[in-house]
Order: structure tokens, then C-alpha cells, then sequence
């Protein structure tokens, strides 16, 4: 019979086998134990109402979609995107070919049924950065999405959702992945990384984080950004975003407080009544917006 | 960097394994114990020049991590979770055995309610006694004896199993 010793014995045990050797399963997760605290978002509700986004789409597939979010009504439909509609995305300084490959050693560390070669070979490049960690490469696909971390030579770390279509977005500016990390356990400055697309008026985005405030250029249709931020923002900060057109018109302001702040709708659709992922789900009988076509 | 840094910088490099170890057993999976880990550490350095050091520094730390893990579900925002997520690897002279009842216990206890499994990490890992427990998770001491002894009887079921294995 065991007693309660041997729970304590076996609670010894498990602490002193400790965390896994450093292993490629390990380099794929080393990004994420690095972080303080991750936010998905999307910019269509306000500041302080934080909602899962694309990512959640593999994370939190239960809350948006699945039949259960058609809502009872909605506004005339949008065309539905085509994969011709746009030009292939240029990033300046990659090559389709050096695109391929750092897609390919990113995912190279992935065990994920979705993964096939031909998923593989729809992702593209739209944007890449530098950040703290490393450069950030940031791909799509019709139903992917891809964010490659190349961290140090040969270190590759993706983070990625599948299955939800990236072919509309939950109003003019959609935040795919945001994450709050830092200091001070690793005793270095806090970071807000963020990465996400917009309508095609918008050439740039403003972002503010605390005190913080970045302006990024848009390429491709998407943005990102990484900015320092102290300890105190990491745990109580939270971002707001502005799209711009190239006048200078604020098309999209996340802050009820901001002037250019629209109150968005309870949800999005696209013309099929699927409701685009942004953390919400429609009440019967709400009315939502035709969501927004990306590219 | 200014003393109470030093003096912060110094607790960590000593106590932080400990602080880890309770927060791995909290959450199941070493993954998720360093996001909490870090989460409690970033309150703590932010509250450390206001604390009572003369008190068990340990102590309010524990306290932050649980409170931290137990208000995660409460939390405004929603950690995300990447799809491959590969369990983890066997450490080196991990003998199979031994493995075999680790995973089983991470098991259990992952499959245990947070607030049960608090409570069998706060009163056989941290030795806390019923009443410091309760204290500790603001519930009462029969709470704390019932969930112990549901708790246990999950876990030693999980054991029972692997022993006559």
C-alpha cells in the first residue's frame, strides 16, 4: 500500500528528473519558455478586451466556427478572395528559393499531420524583421500561417496555426500573434512582438504599448513590430493599434478613446456565414459585418 | 545595478530551482512551470523592494506562484498554445521504469482540478500543514482534507499500478 511518503517520494522524483534534455523538441518550445506572457488579439475590440485571433484558430478551435457561430443575420456579402487576386508577396532580400528553404528548416522541427508538402508549398513569404530573439520570417498560406524564428545559425523556431482561411480579416487590422515577454528572469528588457494584416489602404501601422510608441512600414499587406517595454508593461501593459493610409488618415484605431475609434461589430462574416476568427462568438440573431477581404 | 537587484538577483539564483520545482508539479509539464515561473518571478522583482525580507521570502513567492497559477483561468488575455507541442524526452538515466511512473504521475496530476492539485503540492512538497494550506488557498481546512484525500487516492492509484508493474 503506498503511503504518503511515497507521494512525496514521487513528487522528488519528478522535480529532480528535471526538464527534458536540450532536444529539437526542446528547440522548438525554447521560444515560447522564454516568454512572460502571450496575446492574441484582435484590434476590432477595444484595448482592454483581449481576443484569440488566427492563432487560436489551432489553439481555441472550439469558440469560433464549428456551426455553432452562424449568426441569424447578416450584411450583403463580400466577394470571396481568389488565390490569384494578388501578386506573390516580394520581401526585399529573400529570395522565393531562400524563402522555401528557411520555411522548410523551421518546420523541419514539426510533428503535425497538417504539415504536408503541399501545405508546405503554399506558405509564402510576407514579411520578415529583426527582433531580440533573432530575425522573424513571417509566412501564409490560404489556410496557414507561420511565423519562423531563426534565432542563431541553424536555429530555427516555429510557431503556427492551421486550418483557419487568411483570406479575410476581422475589419481593416488583424492582429494574428502578439506576445509580452521579458524581463526580468532573464534580466534583459521586456519585448512586445507583434505580427498582423491589413486592408490594402493602409501603408503603415502605429503601435502603442505603455509608453511606447513604434510606427511600422506595411509590406505585403501585413505588418510587424517589436518594441522594448518595461517589467510593469509586460504584466499590466496592453497594446493599441493605428492604420494609417498614405494621406495620413487613421482608417483603423483600436481605443474607444481615440477620435478615429469606431465601435466594431460583434462579429465578422464572410460570405459563406463563416464567422471570422476574432475570439467573439455572435449571440443568435446579431447582425455582423461582412468581414474584410486580405489580398 | 542597484542593491535590492543584487539582493533579488541573489534570491533567485538560489531559490528559483526550488520556485520551479513547485510550479512543475503545479502545472504538469515543464513548459508550462517556466511560463509560470517567470510570471511569478517579473511580480516578485516588481514588489521586492516593498516586501518584508525579514519575513520568509520563500514563502511570499510560493504565494505569488500559486496565486498566479490559480487566477490563470481568470486572466483577461489567453496563453497560446502551439499545435506541435511534442511531449517531452526522457532525461538522460531516466531508467524506463522510473519513467514510465513519472509520466504516469504527470498524468495524474494534470488530470487532477487545479485547486486538489495545489493543495497535494503545497502539503507533500512544500510540507505544509492542513492549516497553513488552507490558509495559503484561502479555503478551509475540510476543504483541504477532502481534496487531499482525493487527490491522493488518484495519485496512489497511479503508483499502486506502476509498482505492481
Amino acid at each position: 500500500m503506498i503511503d504518503d511518503r511515497d507521494v512525496r517520494d514521487a513528487f522528488a522524483r519528478m522535480v529532480a528528473a528535471g526538464p527534458p534534455p536540450p532536444t529539437s523538441a526542446a528547440a522548438l518550445n525554447a521560444g515560447r519558455r522564454a516568454r512572460r506572457r502571450r496575446t492574441l488579439l484582435t484590434t476590432g475590440t477595444a484595448a482592454g478586451g483581449v481576443a484569440a485571433v488566427l492563432m487560436a484558430g489551432a489553439a481555441f478551435g472550439g469558440l469560433i466556427g464549428g456551426g455553432g457561430g452562424t449568426p441569424a443575420s447578416t450584411s450583403a456579402a463580400t466577394p470571396a478572395p481568389s488565390p490569384t487576386a494578388a501578386p506573390a508577396p516580394v520581401v526585399p532580400g529573400v529570395s522565393p528559393a531562400e524563402a522555401r528553404a528557411i520555411a522548410a528548416r523551421c518546420l523541419a522541427l514539426v510533428k503535425d499531420k497538417w504539415w504536408t508538402p503541399a501545405a508546405r508549398a503554399r506558405l509564402q513569404l510576407f514579411n520578415v524583421g529583426a527582433t531580440p530573439w533573432g530575425t522573424r520570417y513571417i509566412f501564409y498560406g490560404p489556410t496557414e500561417y507561420l511565423d519562423c524564428l531563426h534565432a542563431t545559425e541553424g536555429d530555427y523556431r516555429p510557431d503556427f496555426s492551421t486550418g483557419t482561411s487568411t483570406g479575410w480579416l476581422a475589419g481593416p487590422l488583424t492582429v494574428d500573434r502578439a506576445i509580452a515577454d521579458g524581463a526580468p528572469y532573464d534580466r534583459g528588457p521586456g519585448t512586445f512582438t507583434v505580427e498582423g494584416r491589413v486592408v490594402p489602404s493602409v501603408i503603415k501601422v502605429e503601435i502603442t504599448y505603455g509608453r511606447s510608441r513604434l510606427t511600422v512600414p506595411v509590406l505585403n499587406g501585413t505588418f510587424m513590430a517589436a518594441m522594448k517595454i518595461t517589467a510593469q508593461e509586460v504584466l499590466h501593459g496592453t497594446p493599441s493599434f493605428r492604420a494609417l493610409d498614405a494621406s495620413g488618415r487613421v482608417v483603423h484605431a483600436s481605443t474607444p478613446d481615440d477620435p478615429a475609434h469606431r465601435k466594431p461589430p460583434g462579429c465578422w462574416v464572410t460570405p459563406d456565414g463563416t464567422v471570422v476568427p476574432d475570439g467573439r462568438q455572435p449571440w443568435p440573431g446579431q447582425t455582423c459585418l461582412p468581414a474584410v477581404r486580405w489580398r | 545595478m542597484e542593491d535590492w537587484e543584487r539582493d533579488y538577483a541573489a534570491w533567485v539564483d538560489g531559490r528559483g530551482g526550488a520556485l520551479r520545482g513547485t510550479a512543475y508539479l503545479l502545472c504538469g509539464n515543464w513548459h508550462a512551470a517556466e511560463d509560470l515561473t517567470q510570471t511569478a518571478l517579473t511580480k516578485l522583482y516588481l514588489s521586492w523592494r516593498t516586501i518584508d525580507r525579514a519575513g520568509s521570502v520563500d514563502a511570499y513567492a510560493r504565494q505569488v506562484l500559486l496565486r498566479t497559477f490559480l487566477d490563470e483561468r481568470r486572466r483577461p488575455w489567453r496563453r497560446e498554445h502551439t499545435a506541435a507541442d511534442p511531449p517531452d524526452r526522457p532525461a538522460p538515466g531516466d531508467a524506463t521504469g522510473a519513467l514510465a511512473e513519472r509520466l504516469a504521475l504527470e498524468a495524474a496530476l494534470r488530470a487532477l482540478p487545479r485547486n486538489q492539485r495545489a493543495v497535494l503540492v503545497l502539503r507533500y512538497w512544500c510540507d505544509l500543514d492542513v492549516q497553513a494550506t488552507a490558509a495559503a488557498l484561502r479555503i478551509s481546512d475540510g476543504t483541504v482534507k477532502s481534496a487531499t484525500s482525493r487527490g491522493l487516492a488518484a495519485l496512489r492509484a497511479v503508483l499502486d499500478r506502476e509498482e505492481t508493474r
